[in-house]
């Protein structure tokens, strides 16, 4: 393993009683990256961080951090600080005896501990509050707090296990940069977990999508976002419109299909797909937009009526359908004055839409 | 799924051969539960062989015991528990001035030693009683099932109060609100949806009075007369005759109705789906009551209230006169006495404290490792904590009696084998409250301990111990209250030197020495009282109550 490599997963497995909740998980960690795990409610990623906190251990599989293999290792032993869900802050212990616990544990001397304190305090913005206990916080302040406790014990990694979750949205924006900001800057590897995929897309240098005990796809928000391998990842991060159309010619360029509707034209990024396959086309809803006509365009347009539509904002979000199909797509455009059950034109961003085979579409029903 | 759960206990068991104070900490456990608990209980269920059996069944004295016995479960249960609920439930709807003479009231008997309502009754109704001759000018003996009725009624309604109290509580007004809304009126409201969702409550209750007017044998002493019960029987039996194999073959027909009752109980009261958690905090108000409903439950409540009252007043006129039916001068003679017997009561309080220190401290340790720490014998022990519970003081006392009377387990004849005694038999109290405690404290601060290095005794010291020392203080005091007031536990295992203050107040009742006995008791309530008061201006500076 090469000292790249903070925490690897090899083949591991985690089961409760007759539920798997890990299935075979093969990963590895980067150091200095943050590395967020995303996905729905039971798909194992807080078991995934809680095996390399060493609050499970695992039933199958090897488990290295820093490349000393952890199984049988318990938690107090390990080094792998956690910000809790619920902070877990010892209600009984103040601000600076709750930030200090851990360093006191390795006894480096009272001075020592206290200059520790002093500079995380500072840097999270805690001072003045070191007397309080975590009461007397708000949701804010007892998300710092619980930081500065994990940052305190000079551990390269900290995990983090939906942190946010707590605080309303407004706050959950601004911490969440600064979470992003205090990571970069001071060079650590965060293990990120939550199931919202904003947080994630916005925080991240990989993300690794799961579901049910499995690894969906690992890669940058970019390539999570724009290139899905498949409809679940499609479906989970981001809104997706999916059609189902079948090749009819392929370039180096391009990539023509042909559905009920229109003919369609599409960048190709080197997708394995031949003529006369049918293919399904993830369309995020940027990627479509509201024309007036479709003069002097070939392709690439679709009908529909609208069905509903939210003010966001920003943009405006629409529901438009036809017979069976029905796109979200959205509309940047605040000075449009769309009335319900109006018939639109839509023209479709080529190069913005990507191509999943059959095979990627098999039992990915969207949660 | 068996394999499976052997993994985990040959994982978890690994997994102790690292933590080794852990591990020693689990093997003092067992050994502890093994010998105080479980040996006792062999002792007294392999003593009797068949023929003991046979005889006890076969016998019309012990035949009619056992149907009186069961006879008085019944209508006392139902009499103790109608009269809780009332209690409960006026508390709960009725807005009265009262309502801290009723909550006073219903804490009363909890502190009391059980059996005062007896000596009470024969100071008010026996022979020489205030309302048979003073009152009525009658000589008449009250003794008998009526009297052990009314006493057992007024004695145990209390514990089903404090377990009605809850249940009406997790009542959501809300739903009262909502019968009214669709047309239902006071009485189809409560017939509907208070009762359909408090009667599993209910019959927890009802469960729990019921084993303990089984099991006590203090009241049917003083006052059953002829009518025999089976624990007045198994005690003549020891004191009488010392024939075991009749005491242990009584003393089995009554655990197996205790632990049935016990194992129901637990059923009943778990069954938290009754429970309406709406998962909204309200702010509703009772709806209101008519008022002649109102009136009838106050004047209810009030009535048990002056039963209660009176109960106190006339023992503590006895202590203060001079020969009760004959001299009613004031006199301090008999607390004189009480303070030349003081060794007693010194005895009550030193093995009280020391049994019910055990008690809190063992129970704490044994709560957090059930609770908190998978060893494959998890469900094993918790059910050895609450299994005290289920056997009626008597039988323990039977048990303690037998099992550590010879070899390197001799503790009979010293102080050693009541507070053992005590602090088993107050495991179930300590162990509830630890529970209790350790379920507001979330499991990832423990974890957070770990997780910044802290390992089990570390996490255990700073963590849970501060958080849960109001909890463990209240079960202490609790058990330290009910430990005082025993009787039924202690009456095999004292000798002249370790007597305690019940067993000298069993003693001259039974030499017709009223006033003496009342003021012994008058004395020993007192001290209950200072004691509670005491725990309650404590833990209500910290926010707390002391849960009885």
């Amino acid at each position: 393993m090469t000292s790249d490599v903070a925490i690897k997963f090899q083949n591991v497995t985690k089961r409760f009683d007759a539920v798997t909740a890990l299935d075979n998980i093969s990963l590895q960690i980067t150091r200095g990256s943050f590395t967020t795990l995303l996905g729905p409610s039971g798909c194992g990623k807080t078991t995934l961080m809680r095996l390399i906190a060493g609050f499970y251990e695992a039933d199958e599989g090897e488990i290295f951090i820093d490349g000393r293999q952890m199984n049988g290792v318990p938690p107090h032993k390990r080094n792998t600080p956690l910000v809790f869900q619920d902070y877990a802050l010892f209600p009984h212990m103040t601000v600076y005896r709750n930030i200090s616990y851990g360093l006191e544990l390795l006894r480096p001397g009272r001075e020592a501990i206290a200059a520790r304190v002093a500079g995380l305090v500072k840097m999270l913005g805690l001072a003045g509050l070191e007397d309080r206990f975590p009461k007397q916080l708000s949701g804010g302040q007892q998300q710092r707090v619980a930081l500065a406790r994990a940052l305190a014990v000079h551990s390269g990694l900290v995990l983090l296990d939906e942190p946010l979750s707590n605080l309303d949205a407004k706050l959950r924006v601004e911490v969440r940069a600064e979470l992003r900001s205090l990571q970069q800057e001071l060079g650590i590897t965060n293990i990120y977990v939550t199931h919202d995929q904003d947080e994630a897309l916005s925080m991240s240098d990989v993300i690794v999508v799961m579901r049910k005990g499995r690894i969906e796809q690992i890669g940058s928000p970019q390539e999570i976002y724009f290139r899905p391998q498949n409809q679940f990842v499609a479906s989970f991060v981001g809104t997706a419109n999916f059609i189902t159309a079948t090749v009819t010619a392929i370039t180096s360029q391009e990539v023509q299909l042909k559905n009920e509707q229109t003919d369609i034209v599409v960048n190709n990024y080197a997708y394995p797909v031949e003529p006369g396959e049918t293919v399904h086309l993830v369309i995020r809803p940027e990627a479509m937009s509201l024309i007036d006509e479709a003069a002097g365009l070939s392709g690439n347009i679709l009908r529909g009526r609208i069905k509903m539509n939210s003010f966001l904002g920003a943009k405006t979000r629409y529901w438009i359908g036809e017979g069976s199909l029905q796109y979200v797509v959205d509309d940047y455009d605040l000075k449009a004055n769309l009335t319900m059950g109006s018939e639109v034109l839509l023209r479709l961003d080529g190069s913005m839409v990507h191509l999943l085979q059959e095979r990627q579409m098999e039992g990915g029903s969207c949660e | 799924m068996l394999t499976a759960d052997i993994r985990t206990i040959q994982r978890e068991l690994v997994k102790l051969t690292r933590e080794p104070l852990l591990l020693m900490t689990v093997a003092t456990i067992v050994a502890i539960v093994g010998i105080f608990i479980i040996y006792p209980v062999l002792k007294v269920a392999t003593y009797p062989k068949l023929e003991d059996f046979s005889a006890v069944f076969a016998n019309s004295r012990w035949q009619r015991a056992m149907v009186n016995s069961a006879f008085i479960t019944v209508i006392s249960t139902l009499s103790a528990t109608t009269v809780g609920f009332v209690f409960a439930f006026t508390l709960a709807y009725v807005n009265t001035g009262w309502r801290r003479l009723f909550k006073f009231i219903a804490i009363l008997p909890i502190v009391s030693p059980s059996f005062i309502l007896g000596l009470a009754y024969i100071l008010l109704f026996g022979r020489a009683g205030i309302i048979t001759q003073k009152v009525l000018g009658l000589s008449l003996d009250m003794y008998g099932w009526q009297g052990i009725w009314f006493v057992q009624t007024i004695t145990y309604f209390p514990y089903a109060y404090v377990v009605l109290k809850g249940v009406l509580r997790g009542v959501a007004p809300s739903l009262e609100y909502a019968g009214h809304n669709l047309g239902a009126g006071h009485w189809r409201t409560f017939k509907d949806i208070v009762w359909p969702l408090a009667m599993p409550g209910t019959c927890g209750a009802a469960l729990v009075v019921g084993m303990m007017v089984l099991a006590d044998f203090g009241n049917p002493l003083l006052i059953g007369g002829n009518f025999v019960m089976v624990p007045t029987e198994a005690y003549m039996q020891i004191i009488g005759w010392y024939n075991l194999s009749v005491a242990t073959v009584l003393a089995l027909t009554l655990l197996v109705p205790a632990m049935v009752f016990f194992l129901a109980q637990h059923y009943w009261l778990s069954r938290g789906g009754y429970i309406t958690m709406t998962g909204k905090e309200s702010s509703l108000q009772r709806m209101e009551l008519p008022q002649a409903v109102q009136k009838v439950l106050v004047i209810f409540c009030l009535g048990i209230s002056t039963v209660v009252l009176l109960v106190y007043g006339v023992l503590f006129i006895g202590a203060f006169c001079k020969v009760w039916g004959f001299d009613w001068s004031f006199t301090l003679t008999n607390l004189e006495y009480v303070w030349g017997r003081k060794t007693e009561i010194i005895n009550s309080i030193h093995y009280s404290f020391l049994a019910s220190l055990f008690a809190a401290c063992f129970s704490l340790i044994l709560a957090y490792i059930v609770q908190r720490r998978q060893i494959g014998i998890n469900r094993g022990l918790d059910f050895m904590a609450v299994l005290p519970g289920a056997l009626p003081g008597m039988f323990m006392g039977i048990g303690y009696l037998m099992a550590f009377n010879k070899g390197l387990l001799k503790l009979t004849g010293s102080e050693w084998i009541l507070i053992m005694a005590l602090a088993v038999w107050n495991l179930p109290t300590g162990y509830a409250a630890a529970t209790a405690g350790l379920q507001q404290i979330s499991p990832s601060l423990e974890e957070a301990a770990a997780n910044l290095g802290s390992n089990t005794f570390r996490g255990f010291k700073d963590i849970i111990l501060p958080l849960l020392f109001l909890p463990a203080a209240s079960g202490f005091v609790v058990a330290f209250l009910r430990s005082l007031t025993c009787l039924s536990v202690v009456v095999f295992l004292v000798t002249p030197k370790t007597v305690v203050g019940t067993i000298s107040i069993l003693g001259l009742v039974g030499d017709g020495r009223w006033s003496s006995a009342a003021a012994f008791t008058v004395v020993l309530i007192s001290l209950a009282f200072v004691v509670l008061y005491i725990a309650e201006y404590f833990l209500g500076k910290k926010g707390k109550s002391l849960d009885l």
